[in-house]
Parts: structure tokens; C-alpha cells; sequence
């Protein structure tokens, strides 16, 4: 089934995912369905234990997680409720929020909901749902929790939904980076993290530089 | 030697008083010896001269030839003597009582010098041969002697002496046999040398603690690998010995102690004397160790008995050795006694071998959460035998008090596991190791043989932790060998299925069902299940339970309908019934609404992709289907304006398909009416949704092959697809002309039409006086309406002829297809 070929529209479709899939693996495929290659044991491995943090033991625990995602119950929701609960603040007012806060987790959020709670009113955290979507699509179709014929499927709806939220590749992937951000903390380049663990950010700037005719058309 | 007799027979003999038979054979003792001279030869010779007397060998001429007490005064001279004795007793001449009591006397003094060097081996050859014939030949020598050559070799205060008896012993096979003894009358009488009361009188005066006491001090002495004293009276061990330890207990602590001993020092493992059984065929040895506190002894002991044993002697037994090995946290598991004896126990041919308690011990040892490696691997396969019955999905046969007990779930988990009810506390513990631990396939089968009693054995936490566990059990034989994982993933399956039949939690139905796509045998067991769950008309509908209905057509949508199939069960005959929900529950119109709107999305979406995913398009008709039954008997007041109104432009709009519109049309337009058209008459159109068909203005739509062949497809199955024949009648009239164009290009297409119709009318239940008689008359005037004057119409009007002469229909429908005909043809 991996031999079936992919056209250039479905390729596009996969990359909503690329982003994420070198993040977690620097070795993955982007122009395979899967990224992670099949005969590779450790590659095996690393799609199941990734599989395994989601909570995906099945295709149901699959499909339940893509209704999630697709739904913004993962991410689209919080941020919502945070953003909303800002817009009528006054810089002062929210400083003052701001400060009284002591986990460093919370106030890192209380930060990217205020820089960002105009700006991704309607877009909310879409762009890293959906991105998500795809990934973990094509990890599940590694374990066969879903078919090719299902994935393009729902890779045309996801397509649809992204180009009606989104105008541009470099938009869209700066809701995914901002929407790890929100979700895993901070995402910019930091000299204190480990060595070898790229920032989403380092990974968007290297993806450019490896796939440079990608990304271009939306 | 010969010398000595001789000198002795030459002089001192005293024969006159001799009679004269005594005479004769005292003559050819003489003669035997070839003393043909002398004067007691002469003086008998003279005795018994010309009389022809059958020779007497009585107590005075053995007396007479053996009782010579002065001989033995020297050691040698009386060995020679003895020796010499050896031509006579060949004949049959034997030493009578007093003679054989001097001899022994003789013996027990001259033991010592027999062993000695200046003894020559011819000489000790020759005593040995003597005594031989002496035990085992019928004279009453033969007990005196025996009791001597017994005495000596099981009389451990002369070691060396012992050893040396016992040497000839086995060599000459003196003490095997029959011996005789003299009874009340004097008659000699044959026994074998076989312990019993007879044998205890003639040699230990009638004291069985004599003979035992001794057998239990010569057993333990011994050279290794030697024949010892054992092998003399291995053949002696009788059932008698074994009824002596049954009724003497204490005597058999020291017999153990015996045992073990000689296992140890003399490395021999007395196998027929543990396995001393009674004529009652108890092992009282064995069963001794039944009432004690083990040690390593025991577990020696124990592993060293018969295979003949009854399962309900050793039984206790296993049980110690079950405590024992468990005792001190499992570490005599790693003595060298456990390596070279106790796995001797647990081979076993078949579960039926195994008491049943010894689960236990497998449950403790096998444990990967807290046993070893090897010890995991030895019982794992040693109890594996308990895993026969896998594919049969059966528990196996042990045994218990002896008998054959088969193994229930309900027992293991009542009975057997105690406190181990509690599965929360250690159930989880043995998920990671997956289908792959027998152990887990063990708990499978006895959950599944105990699944109709699960509810009651279990608590509440219990029964999540086995959910929890079962399912996780499940996803693992993904990873499993495929014997295992196809039983195995039918034994959750069924097991979770009797277990959460009634359950309200719809994550579980879901979880439980979608194990499906774990192996292909248990597709249908887990559909059905998720249908009796989710289409089940005693379930009262609730707005959470519609909910889940219609979010789940989301994964039947993307599946392609391979998943939740129970999905088209809900669509294909559970709109009316939501409809009559509607109709009476006060405030969910919200929900109505919402439900329609979902269908008309996943409508559109599976329309708009069916060309690429054929999957879909047949979602699409059951989507249409179960609009058009849901909306045919919804109050009109239930749908909001704006909904009717998307659905109008929807039927009116261009991405609706043709014969989609034909199916909804009749049923939406009520609707449309009620809202946008009659205003006043409200009340009146939503008694009754009578005359659902008025023609719409749509926008040209062009009429498809494909359309067609759904129609077709329809009307083959008229009978399931339970669409109106008005529905059908309003498509067909109204596109007569586009179908009619359609079909003369495509002629299969043509054919399989003209053959639903034909078969339509055909049909009995779409006859005059059928079911679906409403069916058979829009069928029959478009038949002819489409066939006149083609080709066709004559070979069909020939058909519908022979069917209707054949007899085979009722009067009425005969006519009717005669009708058709003859309206063929005009």
C-alpha cells in the first residue's frame, strides 16, 4: 500500500504535517506517506512510542484523537477561553493579572494569549490542530490503525479547512509554531536546552532551507 | 580333605548299633568318599552283606557323619571338614538338626579365620558352595544356616564381616529363594525369602522391630556404586514391610531418615524400598511425608517416589513441596536439592497430574513482576500443560483429593485466589507483559469460562482494573504469535461482551467493539455487539444517546462505512423511531435541528467524494434514506425555519444528486409549504403529510448513468429499500424522455432496467392482491410504457405469457400479466 504513489496535491496535503514530523525526527521521509520508514526498526520504534504518548492504541483511539484535533478540543479551546478572557483588558490591567501569577507555565500562556488575542481571533490555534491532524494520521497509518484510502480523505478536508482559514504556507506555520509554543512552552531558540533538541522554530528554518521549491504556493 | 574324613572315618566310628538300612547308607556315604578299606568300611560292608535294603540316612548316621564337635577345635581342620561335606550334600545326605546347630556354632566362631589370608579361596569357594546347597536344599540345616548368614550380613557391629557374607551372598545368591524350616510335626516346609510374620518368627523370634531396627542400621552403610546389602534384600521387601511402617509410624521417621542417608552417603536411591506399598496399594513411606514440616531431606524423598502412586497419596505431599518452595520468599528454588530432585515432581505428563491448588505456585513463581528469569521459564513450562485446551477455549482437567477435577474460572477466582479477588491490587502488574506471558493466557480463559459470573465475583474497582487489563491485553496481540492472538483476542472479546452487556458507558461499547480489527474472526461477534448496544429499541432514547449516533457518523463517514458499522443500521430503520422522539419530547428541537443539519453535511461531503471513494456513495443513499423516513414523520413545527430553508436550497441547488432529489423532495416540501407557503393552514398540514408530491421547480439537473443505475439498484431490491412507488413513479414520468435516451445508449444498462421491472412484475407480493401492489401497477404501466414497440417487447410479452399459463399464480394476477401482454402488443 506504501507503493502507491503520491501526486503532487497529496504531497502538499502531507506537508501540512512536515513541520511537526522533522521536529520529532530529523531522519523522517517528508516525501513519503508516512515519514518514518517502515523497514526501518527503530524508526518502527520511535512511531510507537510516539503513538503510545498520544494515548493510541487503536484505530478508534486514532479516530477519537483526529476528532479532537479537528474539533480544537486540544489546543483551539484554551486558548480561546484565555484570549477571550483578555480582550477587554487594558495593558495596565493585564499587567497587573500578569504578575500576580507564579507559575511560570501560566504566565508563559497569559503571554502568547495577550500578544496574540486580536490577531488569532478566528484562526484561534486551527493551523497546529490540523497540522497535528496529518501527523498523526500518518503515524497511525505506520501501525495500519487507518487506510490510505481514509487518509486522503480526510487530508482533502483538511486541506479545505486550512485553505479557508489560512492565506499562506508562512502563516500557517506560524500558528503551528505558536501553537506548540502555547501547548509545550517555550518554543524560541534558547541557549540553556539540550544540545541535539531543535526548537520548532529551529526546524521551520532548516525545513525552508532543505525544501526550498515547498512551502512557496499555498 | 579327604584326609580328614577319611582319618576320621577310618577310626573312631562306632557303627555296630547301626540298623541295617542305616548300615546300607552309611555304606555309600563311605562309598562316595571311595573308602573302600579299613575297618568301618569292612565292619559295614559285613553289616549289610547280600541284603538288598534301601539305604536310611537317619538322624543317627548323620550324626554319625557330621556331628564331630572336635574337629572344629581347629579352625582349619573345620573349615576342611565342612568343605568336605560338599559330594555327600550333592546326594542328598544332609546334617540333621543337632549337626547344622553345631555347624552355625562353628561358624559364628569361625568367621573371623574364614576371612583370613591362610584360608585359600578353593576352601572358601568350597564352604560357600556348601552352604549354599545347605540353605536351599530341603534338610533342617537349612534354617540354622540361614538365620547365621542373615544375622551376620545384617549386623553392622562387624562391618567387615557383614560385607564379606553379603559378598557371597550375592554371589551364590544365598539368601534368595526358599529356605525350609521344620513345622510342629517336624516336616520340613518350603518359604520364600520374602519379609512376613513366618519370616519374622523363623529368624527374628517373631519381632518385626529386630528385623526393621537392623535393616535400618546396615541400609545406610555402603561403598558407592557397589553392590551393597541393599541388593540381598531388595527381593525380601514385601508387601508385609510396607503394612509394618503403615501401622508403625515412628518407625518410619527413622526409615526416612535411613533413606535419605543412603541417598547421600551411598548415593543409591532405595527406589522399591520408598515405594514400599501395601496390598491395600498404599505407599505408607510416602505418604508419611504427607504430616511433616519440610526440609530438603523431604523434598529428596518426595521426588524419588513411583509412578504407580495415586494422585490422592502425593497430593498433600505436592502441597508441602508447593509450601516449601514458596517458603523464604522462593529461594529453595535455587537449592542444588530443588536442581537435582524436586523438578523430578513436576514432571508431568498431563494437567490431570497436577493438584489443583499448585495454580498458586505458578501464579507466585511466574510473576515477572517479582520471580526470576529461570525460575519464570521452568514453570512456565511446566504448567504450561495447563494451556492444552487454548483453542478449545477451554480451562483444563486437574486434580484434586485424588480425582479428576476440572478447572472453572469461578473456582480460580473465588476459591483459589482468595484475597487475590481484589484484582486491582495486582492485576495491573501483569498487563505489560501482554498475550505473550502464559500466565495472562491462562487468567483469559478463566475470565472467559468465568464470564457469566463476573459481575457477581467482582467489585466494582475489580471490574476496571479487568477492563483495563483485558483490553490492554487485547491491543498487545497485535504483537503476538497468531494462534495466540486469534483465541486469545476472542476470549476478551467475549468475555468483555457478556461483562459490559448492559453497560451505560459508551466508551466502552466503543473500545470494546473497535477491537475488531484485531483479527477478522471476531469482526461479526464485535459489530453485533455495537449494534445491539446502539440499536436496540429497549434503550429509551436520550439526547446523549442521539448525540453519540450521529458524532459517529463521522468515523463511519471517513471509514468509508468500514468502520462502526452499526452506523447503517441506525440510518437504514431508525428514523421513524427518532422522529415519534421528536414528536414527543418537549424541548429538543435544538437537537433536531442540529441532527439534520449534521446529515445534510455528511450528505453533501459523501456525495461530492463519491466519484473518487465508492465507499461513500452507498452512505449517501442511507443518509437520503434515513432523512427521508426521519423527516416523513417529523411535526413540522419540530424544524426551524432556517433549516428548511437550507434543505429547500439544497434540493433545489445543483450539488444534490438527481435521484437524491427524487427521494427527499416528496418528503421536504411539506416542510416548505408549512413555513413559506401556507401560512394559515399550519395545523392542518401538520396532522397529516398526505400528498407529499408536488412538482418542484429545480434546476436542470442532467440525469446520469449513475443515478440510473442507483434507481435499478433500488428497484431490485424494492422489498428492503422501502421507498415509496410514488417516489419512483414522480422520477420516472418526469424523466421519461431523458431516461429514454439514456437507455437506448447504453444497452446493458437498458437490459438490467427492463429485467428489475420484469422481475417486479413477476413477483407475487407485487400482484394484485400483494404487499406491494402499489409497486406492481406503477411497474407494470412503465414496462409498457418503455417496451412498446421496441424489440424487446416481443420476447418479453412471450415470457410474461408462458409465466402467466403456467398455472403457478392465482386467477388475479394471471389476468394482470395476460393485461400487460396484450397491452404489449397493441
Amino acid at each position: 500500500m506504501t507503493s502507491e504513489q503520491i501526486i503532487p496535491q497529496i504531497q502538499k496535503q502531507l506537508n501540512f504535517s512536515a513541520l511537526l514530523l522533522k521536529k520529532h525526527s530529523n531522519e523522517v521521509d517528508l516525501q513519503s506517506w508516512f515519514g518514518f520508514n517502515l523497514i526501518n526498526e527503530w524508526h518502527i520504534k520511535m512511531a510507537k512510542r510516539l503513538l503510545k504518548y498520544y494515548g493510541i492504541h487503536s484505530g478508534l483511539h486514532l479516530r477519537t484523537r483526529l476528532f479532537q484535533y479537528e474539533s480544537g478540543l486540544m489546543a483551539s479551546a484554551s486558548f480561546e477561553k484565555l484570549a477571550a478572557s483578555l480582550r477587554l483588558d487594558t495593558t495596565a490591567t493585564f499587567e497587573s493579572k500578569y504578575s500576580a501569577l507564579e507559575n511560570v507555565m501560566t504566565k508563559h500562556n497569559y503571554k502568547l494569549a495577550w500578544k496574540y488575542r486580536f490577531s488569532l481571533k478566528d484562526q484561534k490555534l486551527k493551523g497546529y490542530e490540523l497540522a497535528h491532524y496529518v501527523f498523526l494520521m500518518r503515524l497511525g497509518g505506520i501501525l495500519s490503525y487507518i487506510e490510505l484510502e481514509e487518509i486522503t480523505l480526510r487530508l482533502e478536508e483538511v486541506e479545505q479547512l486550512l485553505k479557508t482559514t489560512f492565506s499562506s504556507w508562512g502563516a500557517f506555520h506560524r500558528n503551528v509554531c505558536i501553537g506548540d509554543e502555547f501547548i509545550n512552552g517555550v518554543g524560541e531558540q534558547d541557549l540553556s536546552s539540550y544540545p541535539g533538541i531543535l526548537t520548532l522554530w529551529e526546524c521551520y528554518q532548516r525545513m525552508q532551507i532543505d525544501n526550498p521549491t515547498w512551502f512557496k504556493e499555498w | 580333605m579327604l584326609v580328614t574324613f577319611k582319618a576320621l572315618l577310618a577310626s573312631k566310628l562306632d557303627i555296630s548299633h547301626l540298623e541295617a538300612a542305616e548300615a546300607q547308607a552309611f555304606l555309600e556315604v563311605l562309598e562316595l568318599f571311595h573308602v573302600q578299606e579299613g575297618l568301618a568300611y569292612n565292619a559295614t560292608k559285613a553289616n549289610v552283606q547280600d541284603k538288598q535294603l534301601a539305604a536310611d540316612f537317619t538322624e543317627t548316621v548323620a550324626q554319625l557323619v557330621y556331628y564331630h564337635p572336635s574337629i572344629y577345635a581347629n579352625e582349619e581342620e573345620g573349615f576342611e571338614f565342612v568343605a568336605s561335606w560338599h559330594p555327600l550334600i550333592t546326594k542328598g545326605f544332609y546334617p540333621d538338626a543337632k549337626s547344622a546347630a553345631k555347624l552355625v556354632d562353628f561358624l559364628y566362631f569361625g568367621l573371623a579365620f574364614l576371612q583370613s589370608a591362610t584360608v585359600s579361596d578353593a576352601l572358601r569357594t568350597r564352604v560357600f558352595e556348601v552352604l549354599s546347597i545347605l540353605v536351599h536344599r530341603k534338610s533342617h540345616a537349612s534354617a540354622p544356616v540361614t538365620r547365621f548368614l542373615m544375622h551376620r550380613a545384617l549386623d553392622m557391629r562387624d562391618y567387615l564381616s557383614a560385607h564379606f557374607i553379603m559378598e557371597y551372598c550375592l554371589k551364590y545368591e544365598l539368601l534368595a529363594g526358599t529356605y525350609f524350616v521344620a513345622d510342629e510335626t517336624g516336616l520340613l516346609q518350603e518359604y520364600p525369602f520374602r519379609i512376613s510374620d513366618t519370616f519374622v518368627a523363623h529368624f527374628y523370634k517373631g519381632k518385626w522391630e529386630l528385623l526393621v531396627e537392623s535393616l535400618h542400621q546396615v541400609l545406610p552403610v555402603g561403598q558407592v556404586a557397589k553392590p551393597g546389602i541393599y541388593d540381598v534384600l531388595k527381593p525380601w521387601i514385601s508387601e508385609n514391610l510396607a503394612n509394618f511402617y503403615a501401622e508403625n509410624r515412628k518407625w518410619v521417621t527413622a526409615a526416612h531418615q535411613m533413606l535419605v542417608e543412603r541417598v547421600l552417603f551411598v548415593e543409591d536411591e532405595s527406589f522399591d524400598y520408598i515405594n514400599l506399598r501395601t496390598a491395600e496399594g498404599e505407599y505408607p513411606l510416602v505418604t508419611a511425608l504427607n504430616d511433616k514440616e519440610w526440609d530438603e531431606s523431604d523434598v529428596i524423598l518426595f521426588s524419588l517416589k513411583g509412578e504407580n502412586i495415586t494422585l490422592k497419596q502425593t497430593e498433600t505431599g505436592f502441597y508441602r513441596l508447593q509450601d516449601w518452595l514458596l517458603a523464604d520468599k522462593g529461594t529453595n528454588f535455587n537449592r542444588p536439592v530443588f536442581n537435582d530432585y524436586g523438578k523430578i515432581a513436576f514432571q508431568v505428563n498431563s494437567a490431570k497430574e497436577l493438584p489443583v491448588r499448585s495454580i498458586l505456585l505458578w501464579f507466585v513463581m511466574s510473576d515477572a513482576t517479582s520471580s526470576t528469569l529461570s525460575k519464570i521459564t521452568f514453570f512456565n513450562d511446566v504448567f504450561s500443560c495447563l494451556l492444552t485446551g487454548w483453542d478449545a477455549k477451554q480451562l483444563p482437567v486437574m486434580s484434586h483429593k485424588g480425582e479428576d477435577f476440572p478447572v472453572t474460572g469461578v473456582y480460580v477466582l473465588r476459591d483459589l485466589f482468595e484475597t487475590r479477588t481484589q484484582l486491582e491490587n495486582w492485576i495491573p502488574s501483569f498487563q505489560p507483559s501482554g498475550l505473550a506471558d502464559p500466565l495472562n493466557q491462562f487468567l483469559i480463559l478463566c475470565f472467559y469460562d468465568a464470564r457469566f459470573q463476573l459481575n457477581e465475583l467482582l467489585s466494582d474497582e475489580s471490574k476496571e482494573a479487568l477492563y483495563n487489563y483485558l483490553i490492554t491485553l487485547a491491543h498487545s496481540a497485535r504483537e503476538s504469535k497468531p494462534y495466540l492472538r486469534e483465541t486469545g483476542v476472542q476470549l476478551i472479546v467475549e468475555t468483555l461482551i457478556v461483562l459490559y452487556k448492559d453497560t451505560p458507558k459508551v466508551g466502552r461499547v466503543n473500545e470494546i467493539s473497535a477491537l475488531k480489527n484485531l483479527h477478522p474472526s471476531i469482526i461479526k461477534t464485535c459489530e453485533q455487539y455495537a449494534k445491539s448496544y446502539y440499536v436496540n429499541t429497549e434503550t429509551p432514547l436520550e439526547p446523549q444517546f442521539i448525540q453519540s449516533w450521529y458524532l459517529s457518523l463521522n468515523d463511519y463517514y471517513y471509514s468509508s462505512g468500514k468502520e462502526l458499522v452499526w452506523v447503517a443500521e441506525v440510518l437504514k430503520n431508525q428514523g421513524e423511531r427518532l422522529a415519534q422522539y421528536f414528536n414527543e419530547v418537549k424541548a429538543q428541537e435544538i437537537l433536531a435541528n442540529e441532527v439534520l443539519f449534521r446529515l445534510l453535511t455528511f450528505l453533501k461531503r459523501s456525495t461530492k467524494n463519491s466519484k473518487k471513494y465508492p465507499g461513500l456513495e452507498k452512505i449517501a443513499s442511507e443518509i437520503t434514506t434515513h432523512l427521508s423516513d426521519l423527516l416523513q414523520h417529523l411535526k413540522h413545527r419540530i424544524l426551524f425555519k432556517n433549516t428548511v430553508e437550507t434543505f429547500h436550497s439544497y434540493l433545489t441547488g445543483h450539488e444534490i444528486n438527481l435521484y437524491h432529489q427524487m427521494q427527499l423532495e416528496p418528503v421536504i416540501m411539506p416542510f416548505y409549504r408549512y413555513y413559506f407557503e401556507q401560512g394559515d393552514t399550519r395545523n392542518v398540514a401538520e396532522s397529516q403529510n398526505t400528498n407529499r408530491v408536488t412538482p418542484l421547480v429545480t434546476l436542470a439537473i442532467k440525469l446520469s448513468d449513475v443515478v440510473l443505475e442507483q434507481v435499478i439498484t433500488d428497484l431490485e431490491n424494492f422489498k428492503e429499500s422501502r421507498i415509496d412507488s410514488v417516489v419512483y413513479r414522480t422520477f420516472l414520468e418526469k424523466n421519461l424522455t431523458d431516461i429514454q435516451s439514456l437507455l437506448a445508449k447504453n444497452t446493458p444498462l437498458a437490459m438490467q432496467f427492463y429485467q428489475a421491472l420484469y422481475l417486479i412484475i413477476i413477483d407475487v407480493e407485487a400482484g394484485p392482491d400483494g404487499t406491494y401492489k402499489a409497486y406492481g401497477n406503477l411497474v407494470r404501466s412503465v414496462f409498457v410504457q418503455f417496451l412498446k414497440g421496441t424489440a424487446m417487447a416481443q420476447t418479453y410479452g412471450q415470457g410474461l405469457q408462458m409465466m402467466a399459463e403456467s398455472g403457478a399464480y392465482s386467477e388475479n394476477l394471471t389476468e394482470t400479466l395476460l393485461q400487460v401482454v396484450t397491452d404489449l402488443k397493441a
